[in-house]
């Protein structure tokens, strides 16, 4: 299974489900996997970082769900998150881990999920009862399908064959625009206001408000 | 820190609206940690390192809610890459509540590395600052805190020093 062909799997049964999406080739590839509602992508390039800040925009709106598109390098660099996932498991997030056991983009060095490590059997060992792997499309369509119903957190590695798919048109936006478009997506789709803008009566944060 | 000054942070953090808290618990601001963790007024998040904690409350702000770091002032060198990334990288703002571990007074021969590099690496990173030593001063700083990052779109840290922490 090739990334692209596991994030098509991923992308066909979503509807207005928040995402927050790891660096490198995944980028590109659920940029046009997923194109609309564009701003429901978070497209983010900060290691380490992505499933924290999912969790974070899980805890804070609990009835909206949530999904990491996460990568191997990236939840190696925090580890942690793992634990504190765990001990919360928010039944509106479920993370995805795309495991091509290399750091890729940028020049193919193995990842230590290419020797023994096994993510989904640490995530399991932190405590997350659902935590699985994932080898094909089926494997994969069944994971989403019950990420997607069951009401309950789940954590699924997709083992991927290395590889970014070739000939997609380049995603344009920088890390800058790609945090409004997702504010001003959730600000239209929960109707609340999260940037007061120049509207707001001086010195009273609106933050929060409903629209 | 003094009980009072515990409740009067507890308060600030009420009033900028805060309903999420992210800590990693630490000595001088223990009283802050416990009052957080039994108060059904806020979700707390405690975390594994202040990276972390960092990136649950960036998450937290783009959603319109309201979310707080706090930690010792160590934990800003383990968060200075998430910052980094979150901050310059992205424009999503985190408030940070820390204490001042190696401020002139400092006791403990362990404190004083994290008085050395706090106000450099703050500089650094260009997170404005405000350092509080009096109990009148705490909740004026926490409502500021909130007001400059939503207007920046960057951090802002709260320090804690002097008579109402040692």
């Amino acid at each position: 299974m090739t990334r692209y062909q596991a994030l098509k799997v991923l992308a066909a049964s979503l509807k207005d489900e928040l995402c927050v999406v790891s660096l490198g080739g995944i980028q590109n590839e659920w940029f046009n996997a997923r194109p609309a509602p564009r701003g429901a992508s978070l497209y983010m390039m900060a290691l380490g970082c992505h499933i924290p800040v999912a969790l974070g925009v899980a805890l804070a709106l609990p009835h909206r769900q949530v999904l990491c598109l996460e990568t191997d390098g990236s939840v190696l660099m925090n580890m942690g998150v793992l634990a504190t996932l765990a001990n919360r498991q928010p039944k509106n997030l479920s993370v995805f881990v795309f495991d091509n056991e290399m750091y890729e983009c940028n020049g193919g060095m193995p990842s230590h999920t290419s020797g023994v490590l096994d993510l989904a059997g640490m995530a399991h060992g932190a405590g997350m009862p659902d935590a699985r792997s994932v080898f094909s499309e089926g494997e994969m369509r069944e994971a989403v399908d019950e990420a997607l119903t069951s009401g309950r957190h789940h954590f699924i590695v997709a083992k991927i064959e290395p590889g970014t798919e070739e000939g997609l048109p380049n995603k344009l936006t920088d890390g800058i625009e790609d945090k409004y478009l997702f504010v001003r997506y959730l600000e239209e789709s929960e109707n609340v206001v999260v940037l007061p803008g120049l509207t707001g009566e001086a010195g009273q944060p609106e933050r929060g408000r409903k629209r | 820190m003094k009980e009072g000054c515990a409740d009067l942070v507890i308060e600030g953090l009420k009033e900028a609206g805060v309903s999420i808290v992210c800590t990693l618990p630490e000595s001088y601001l223990k009283q802050v940690f416990v009052k957080v963790s039994r108060d059904p007024e806020f979700e707390h998040v405690p975390v594994t390192n202040e990276g972390e904690g960092a990136s649950i409350a960036a998450g937290v702000w783009l959603t319109g809610k309201r979310a707080a770091l706090i930690m010792e002032n160590s934990g800003l060198r383990v968060a200075t890459e998430s910052l980094a990334r979150l901050g310059m990288t992205h424009g999503i703002p985190v408030v940070m509540l820390m204490s001042y571990r190696g401020d002139v007074g400092e006791e403990q021969w362990y404190g004083i590395p994290h008085g050395i590099t706090m106000e450099p690496l703050l500089q650094t990173l260009r997170i404005p600052y405000v350092i509080v030593r009096k109990a009148e001063e705490i909740k004026r700083a926490i409502g500021n805190a909130y007001k400059t990052a939503d207007s920046s779109k960057y951090h802002v840290a709260v320090v804690f020093s002097g008579e109402i922490v040692q």
